[in-house]
């Protein structure tokens, strides 16, 4: 029985062509990654030995001023219907085990630049799913060290509600 | 048209090494969509959490359905394993998984993308000849080898993407990177044996520049060592003792297996070009020989003849050159990927020994004392 797939051309052009088009999206594609925060698609292996630590803040609305509050272990409460408190934990938005480890150092695969970029997502994503009303933004504070170098601090927060 | 341009287009040959390769990237993407279905079990499911779609959110899968995608993934990669419609499994397979891919990106990882992008080269290769379930319509045997030649390209694609980025990132050529994961991945291989003086040494920034360097050589060397007829022994060796070295102190989950059977691709298609030829007492040799003999390098002459004083084992290589004895073991290694890793070695040996024989013999039949 024959293959739905041409098994053979009788025509090498059309062969020249797809390998053509193969290679110009291969270059494309790694071309661009190259300059993507997590280098999707450029083939970059073992781009960096970077560490990270984040710490996780919550900024609040506290009458007319506002406080940030860590978060204790990753998790914090917030005030239910029936006047109770529940837990929430960050970890249960955020799966990803890079960015759910809170402040303890890992390692940034794929680098510090596609982690940071990560980051910034997974807050934005915390906060829109955060019921608290008086919630106005998740704060990151992320000691990094990039390659060894000496750490440095880099500050993230999720788009302000 | 250039002549090599013409010559690729238009080359046949036998697809045996390239149906082989197929089965191993079936049981690799069975593999891998296994792999999700325990993360699934273990997690969750991604599209209920927090994630980053490359595509419209609109077209990222429901729970349901994206559970249905990875058994269909896993029998798509089952059909490819056994050679069942593998050229339509590939194609089909290969867009799903790039599919899925996209439906996270924070999931995404090099390896996976790597199989799926070789998934789809094979999908245009012969790769249904052989090594398959079900018979396919009687051939002259001689198959186009084109998509296997843009295969091998894309392996090389892979080393100058890698090592190219690491040219250009001076803390990977000043040895920064390498240092640094030598520094803190050191008192693991401590605790696994590797002597501690030597992770110390390894972990010093002049040797570790040196590392780096050697491992940018290396990644851009294969580019086009590979392609070079009189190289690509010797760099298909080199590139085995590379993958295995980071596959022994790095995850890098199923990469190793992927690139070392995309490896394969690089022998040449001509089948049964060499002979293993045996009497009564070397029977066992030769069935070791069939037993590791994946890649179909040798034909198995039997010898039947009585009183024959040839040794119980030899390998003819495809010149007609006689193997035995530690010759035999070198051309055994070059050619059986069991022992490929040896091959180096053990051809070192050969010619030393091929050195000191001469003044050894010379000894043995010289003047007495």
């Amino acid at each position: 029985m024959g293959s739905a797939v041409p098994m053979e051309s009788s025509r090498p052009t059309a062969r020249i062509c797809f390998a053509i088009a193969f290679l110009a999206a291969q270059a494309w594609l790694i071309g661009t990654g190259a300059r993507l925060p997590d280098r999707l698609f450029a083939f970059q292996m073992f781009n960096e030995s970077s560490t990270i630590e984040i710490h996780l803040a919550r900024r609040v609305r506290a009458g007319a001023s506002q406080k940030e509050i860590p978060l204790q272990a990753g998790t914090w409460e917030v005030a239910d219907a029936q006047g109770g408190t529940r837990k929430l934990r960050f970890r249960d938005r955020v799966r990803n085990p890079t960015l759910s480890t809170l402040d303890r150092p890992v390692h940034a695969s794929y680098g510090v630049d596609a982690q940071l970029f990560r980051l910034a997502r997974a807050l934005d994503d915390a906060a829109a799913h955060d019921p608290d009303p008086e919630l106005i933004a998740f704060v990151a504070d992320v000691d990094v060290r990039r390659n060894g170098r000496p750490r440095e601090r880099v500050h993230i927060e999720s788009q302000p509600r | 048209m250039p002549g090599w341009l013409r010559r690729w287009s238009t080359e046949r040959g036998d697809p045996y090494v390239v149906c082989l390769v197929r089965a191993l990237v079936g049981g690799l993407l069975v593999y891998e969509a296994g792999r999700r279905v325990v993360e699934l079990a273990t997690f969750g499911f991604f599209g209920a959490v927090f994630h980053i779609p490359l595509w419209p959110e609109a077209l990222v899968p429901s729970l349901p359905l994206y559970a249905v995608m990875l058994f269909v993934e896993i029998g798509l990669g089952a059909l490819i394993g056994l050679g069942l419609w593998p050229r339509e499994a590939l194609l089909a397979s290969s867009a799903l998984g790039l599919y899925l891919l996209g439906c996270d990106r924070v999931q995404y990882h090099n390896n996976r993308y790597a199989l799926l992008v070789f998934a789809f080269l094979l999908a245009f290769s012969p790769c249904d000849a052989r090594v398959t379930l079900r018979r396919r319509a009687a051939t002259s045997g001689a198959e186009p080898l084109w998509a296997q030649r843009l295969a091998q390209l894309q392996v090389c694609i892979i080393y100058l993407a890698s090592g190219g980025s690491k040219l250009l990132d001076a803390d990977w050529r000043g040895g920064l990177v390498l240092g640094d994961r030598l520094l803190r991945y050191g008192p693991v291989a401590v605790s696994i044996g590797v002597p501690a003086a030597l992770v110390d040494w390894l972990a010093q920034p002049a040797i570790a520049e040196v590392l780096s360097k050697a491992a940018i050589a290396t990644e851009l060397g294969l580019v086009f060592a590979l392609f070079h007829p009189r190289l690509r022994a010797l760099a298909l060796w080199w590139g085995v003792m590379f993958h295995l070295t980071i596959e022994v102190t790095s995850k890098v989950d199923i990469f190793t297996w992927l690139t070392l059977s995309m490896y394969a691709l690089f022998a040449a298609p001509e089948t049964r070009e060499r002979v293993v030829e045996f009497g009564p007492a070397g029977r066992r040799w030769a069935k070791l020989v069939t037993l590791l003999d994946w890649l179909h390098r040798f034909e198995h002459r039997p010898r039947a003849a009585p009183g024959d004083a040839s040794p119980s084992v030899q390998l003819v290589d495809r010149d007609g050159r006689v193997a035995v004895g530690l010759d035999a073991w070198v051309l055994a290694a070059r050619t059986l990927p069991l022992l490929f890793p040896f091959w180096v070695p053990l051809s070192c040996a050969a010619r030393l020994r091929a050195r000191i024989s001469p003044s050894v013999v010379a000894r043995a039949t010289g003047p007495g004392p």
